[in-house]
């Protein structure tokens, strides 16, 4: 391949990466009005299926995974340090974050080793909203999708990654609210 | 390169195109779970992300998840929430406030499971009605199974272990390297391994049919007897690979399955070449004979469909496409050496009986 052709076959690939990593893996439905309160606490709620109701029972992702996507979500949020978290469940929490599953896809690790790229990705689509307990009321919404399409990862690094976009978004918006 | 760039920008003006149509919004009345409505406003669904977008003017616009969708009316006043939320749509949200319906007629106690949670009572604030606060949300119910419950486990059985196969082929070789080579009818052995639902491993041995035709005669100049050059040959395939199937139903006893597969291996020709001399009396003379041995490096890609016409036995049909390759081969044209890079390729056509073993 003459140099010319592989400056343009890298071009590409850089441009195209380039442009995955600028997309965003998520839409907020209820943005964040006022300000939270500073490092209130938070837990995390259900996380409830809202698969397509036509959804295979035997396909839907067992509980250890949503206990695992429960414990991302709970570590990411720690991350940014807006909300101090506590345990799932506690009732005397100010802020909860629930979630529901809206697409689901378990994937195959060996797929994507074996085949490659796009064979046997897994990817989830979660609605995720966060709750002040005290009246009930969404203050943050929105719809996030986690996809693994890379032999080395593992079907979780999706959890992982609807769980950092998610408090991401929220502690953007947090910290842009705050300083007004 | 020019080329490639016209090519490039032709196919992104496409997918723009395509995107921006798809993307058209529709008009029509939007109607939230928390009663909030929209009505005659432009919206736009994005199935990706499971919401709508309202358009509500220029610049100001609003997502609405399908999970708190209650409908979407047409101009003309047609329900299409059904049509639009295709799977997510449940009317039975609709009917959750309502007694549970008399169930005692009901024999299959399978069917009373509920399989969806009821929907949770949350309230966007922008959609609070400015008559009074919503009512305390009910702690929903999560209802994931354990990855050691029953629907898990049975789920994780193969319906099939291994399979093992024995198939007519007909081979077609293409390309330069087979010359003179016709098409013919051979056999092959296959046998699979399920790895899972839709993966299986495995190896293929197969042998084209491949000959020369017929004899190539000529008369020797020096002796000027008829000279006849007997080539025969003898090919095998071996190949490893890995197969994407898809059983055509999730229940049953049959095995339907269609599948593509792709792997590596190598192709091996064996070429044996006599010449012989028929004096006037016909009496056969030896001259020469030899034998060359020649193996390649292939790529296998596969597809076809099995259909099992009893618990275990059936029958599979497909076709593969072997590449073989060359290397640097010398080849000579108008007797002027030339130096090219070669590819060629067998197409076969498949037919066969398939065993399948399970548990």
């Amino acid at each position: 391949m003459c140099k010319s052709k592989l400056t343009f076959v890298f071009t590409v690939v850089v441009a195209a990466a380039f442009l995955v990593g600028c997309v965003k893996n998520y839409k907020i439905i209820h943005d964040l009005e006022a300000p939270l309160q500073d490092m209130a606490s938070c837990t995390i709620g259900a996380v409830t299926d809202e698969l397509p109701l036509d959804f295979e029972e035997d396909k839907k992702p067992p509980l250890e995974d949503i206990e695992k996507f429960k414990r991302y979500l709970s570590e990411e949020i720690m991350k940014t340090g807006i909300l101090s978290m506590s345990e799932t469940g506690d009732s005397a929490a100010r802020y909860e974050v629930r979630g529901g599953i809206l697409e689901y896809k378990k994937g195959s690790g060996t797929l994507r080793v074996l085949l490659g790229a796009f064979a046997g990705n897994a990817y989830v689509a979660v609605n995720l909203k966060l709750l002040d307990r005290t009246d009930q009321l969404v203050v943050f919404s929105g719809s996030f999708k986690g996809a693994v399409t890379h032999y080395a990862e593992s079907g979780d690094a999706m959890f992982r990654q609807v769980a950092r976009d998610f408090a991401k978004a929220l502690s953007k918006r947090a910290k842009k609210l705050r300083k007004k | 390169m020019k080329s490639h760039g016209f090519a490039a920008l032709a196919i992104g003006l496409i997918a723009l195109t395509a995107v921006t149509l798809a993307a058209q919004p529709e008009k029509g009345t939007i109607i939230t779970k928390s009663g909030q409505k929209y009505e005659e406003v432009l919206y736009q669904v994005d199935f990706s992300y499971k919401l709508i977008t309202v358009i509500l003017d220029e610049e100001k616009k609003k997502n609405i998840s399908f999970t708190q969708i209650e409908a979407i009316i047409r101009e003309d006043g047609t329900d299409i929430t059904a049509e639009v939320l295709k799977g997510y749509y449940k009317p039975a949200d609709k009917e959750a406030g309502k007694p549970a319906a008399d169930t005692s007629q009901v024999t299959d106690t399978t069917a009373l499971v509920p399989t969806r949670q009821p929907v949770v009572p949350v309230v966007d604030s922008a959609e609070v009605p400015p008559t009074g606060r919503p009512a305390p949300a009910k702690r929903p119910l999560e209802t994931w199974k354990s990855k050691d419950d029953e629907i898990y486990r049975r789920a994780r059985i193969l319906r099939w272990n291994a399979s093992f196969g024995l198939t007519g082929n007909y081979s077609i070789p293409s390309g330069k390297y087979y010359e003179g080579v016709d098409p013919a009818v051979g056999f092959g052995v296959a046998m699979r391994l399920a790895v899972s639902h839709n993966l299986a491993i495995g190896i293929d041995i197969s042998r084209p049919g491949y000959d020369f035709g017929e004899d190539l005669e000529g008369y020797d100049p020096e002796t000027g007897m008829l000279a006849v050059m007997e080539v025969g040959l003898s090919t095998m395939r071996y190949t490893i690979l890995a197969e994407y199937y898809r059983m055509t139903s999730r229940e049953g006893s049959n095995l339907n399955m269609t599948y593509f597969y792709t792997g590596l291996g190598a192709i091996k020709h064996k070429t044996d070449w006599t010449i012989v001399e028929y004096d006037e009396l016909n009496q056969r003379h030896l001259v020469d004979k030899g034998a060359t041995n020649e193996s390649k490096f292939i790529t296998i890609f596969g597809l076809g469909a099995r259909f099992t016409f009893d618990k275990n036995v059936g029958v599979d049909i497909g076709a593969d496409l072997f590449v073989v390759f060359l290397g640097k081969t010398r080849a000579t044209e108008q007797d002027f050496p030339v130096e090219v890079y070669q590819h060629a390729a067998n197409i076969d056509l498949r037919c066969g009986l398939i065993i399948f073993l399970s548990e």
